[in-house]
């Protein structure tokens, strides 16, 4: 499962935008994941320069 | 019907406010979505420059009303409010990574001459985004932030929009100025015919206490990374915060090392060694070319959703404005079509698909995939002369390929491998060139609705 550490994230966008599933939006100015969406392919992994989103 | 909207506006960037703003003054029931929950706020990395207030970009000449705080657009024919400051910056230095470098407008000269010599500015985008919610609040148009739109959906005439929030609006029509990587443009498909060249990001940090080589000026560094890298750096609108940050086609490269060796190692640390971090910012964005048909069923895709990589500010102003005045022009017509909305549709084709090739944009950053970093360490440092500064996307570039040209019987002889480098870098087709930026999962076409 992936979840965005909010410690990191600093709401750019890049991941919401950039995500094959939509399955992250901007919820108070921070991206969060719908784990019923995410298929897990790690590409908001790959692309955060922030290192925001994380396995767990 | 009684809940409908004339137009709705999907994304509340510049483009978008300024669509909801124009919008609102032809008289139209407007709503304007916005994932974002403060608005005017910036998170993400921006350069926040104006394109142009020298050269010539999309047919006007951008210039400052400071007396009145208004940006004009002359030859379209507008003026927007403009509540913020701004920053001369009166040179544009393209380094290498030990510090040879191709300088554009002489700095000390320009300076001199203050708003006559400057090459362009730096804005302050939440000023310029506060501003334009402002007119659009005094028009009445009907702002939501926090939905995170995820679709439309066209029937009878009228166009539903969807959010993730599992909210739904209803309109005549809709404007997409959602960005580069536009939800509305994808689940439209009209990402399907675009070319995709890879995946950038922007990374950086918002900085005080810098003390570059000249103080308002425009800087672009080749790196000495094995990875291509560029550092791009302006002051901001303030004179006094800068925003140095490494812009990189490689998703997944170490930009975080990166731009911590080159603040703290090398030609470029003294520039930093005072410095104080206020903030990271950072970007990610598909790298596509134009859309050629920006509209389908009602929807009208503006700015950066359409672009091939970045409208810039005056972009998006212009098309948010031209697309709101199309809706407004097709609803008094009562033609609720594609031949309604012509007057943005004749724009786009005629400013951007006729005139502007999106290859010239994106050959602007082959040189670090063709050359290695020694290769281009060499090449500037053989421009000695002070070329002509404008600060345009298309135009620039031609002047420093002129000023390459020029030195080519040097180059030649002393280094015909770099020669031989430099002509497959002005032939080679750009796919082939940008082949290593493209990656497993990119680009994103695997949900189309």
């Amino acid at each position: 499962m992936i979840r965005i550490d909010r410690q990191k994230c600093v709401g750019c966008g890049g991941c919401v935008d950039l995500c094959p599933r939509a399955a992250i939006g901007l919820y108070e100015d921070f991206a969060l994941i719908n784990s019923a969406l995410c298929l897990e392919c790690k590409t908001c992994v790959k692309v955060c320069p922030m290192k925001a989103p994380q396995e767990i | 019907m009684t809940n409908a909207y004339d137009l709705i506006i999907v994304g509340a960037g510049p483009a978008g406010l300024m669509a909801a703003k124009t919008a609102g003054e032809h008289g139209l029931k407007v709503a304007l979505l916005e994932r974002k929950k403060n608005i005017t706020d910036i998170n993400r990395a921006c350069s926040m420059m104006i394109v142009t207030l020298t050269g010539c970009y999309l047919s006007d000449r951008v210039s400052i009303n400071s007396r009145d705080q208004r940006l004009c657009f002359p030859a379209y024919g507008f003026t927007i409010p403009y509540e913020g400051e701004h920053q001369n910056f009166y040179s544009w230095s393209i380094y290498s990574y030990k510090g040879n470098k191709i300088q554009l407008g002489d700095y000390e000269k320009n300076e001199a001459m203050g708003d006559k010599g400057r090459i362009s500015a730096t804005y302050d985008k939440g000023a310029l985004l506060k501003s334009l919610m402002k007119e659009c609040l005094k028009y009445g148009v009907d702002v939501f932030p926090g939905h995170n739109v995820i679709g439309t959906q066209t029937n009878n005439g009228q166009v539903t929009v969807y959010t993730r929030e599992g909210t739904k609006f209803k309109g005549t029509f809709v404007i997409g100025a959602d960005g580069r990587a536009s939800r509305l443009a994808k689940t439209l498909g009209k990402n399907k015919d675009r070319i995709y060249y890879g995946t950038s990001t922007s990374y950086g940090f918002e900085m005080k206490g810098v003390e570059p080589s000249e103080k308002y000026a425009l800087f672009q560094i080749f790196l000495g990374e094995k990875t291509p890298m560029r550092i791009w750096m302006t002051p901001r609108a303030d004179g006094e915060t800068y925003f140095p940050f490494i812009s990189c086609t490689h998703p997944g490269a170490d930009v975080k090392g990166a731009f911590e060796r080159f603040t703290q190692q090398g030609h470029f640390a003294s520039w930093f060694k005072n410095a104080e971090t206020i903030r990271p910012l950072c970007i990610e964005g598909n790298m596509y070319s134009h859309i050629i048909d920006p509209y389908k069923d009602q929807v009208l895709l503006v700015s950066d959703a359409v672009w091939c990589q970045e409208a810039e500010m005056t972009g998006a102003i212009i098309s948010g404005w031209k697309a709101a005045n199309a809706v407004k022009y097709a609803l008094t017509e009562g033609n609720i079509s594609r031949e309604g909305v012509f007057v943005y549709l004749d724009w786009w084709k005629k400013e951007i698909i006729d005139k502007l090739d999106h290859r010239d944009m994106i050959r602007n950053a082959v040189m670090p995939y063709c050359l290695t970093v020694d290769d281009i360490d060499y090449l500037l440092s053989k421009v000695t002369k002070t070329l002509r500064s404008i600060l345009d996307p298309y135009e620039t570039p031609k002047i420093v390929a002129g000023a390459m040209a020029e030195i080519m019987p040097i180059v030649s002889k002393e280094r015909p491998d770099v020669f031989e480098k430099l002509k497959r870098m002005k032939t080679d087709p750009l796919e082939e060139i940008f082949k290593g930026c493209k990656r497993s999962g990119f680009p994103n076409n695997m949900r189309s609705s």
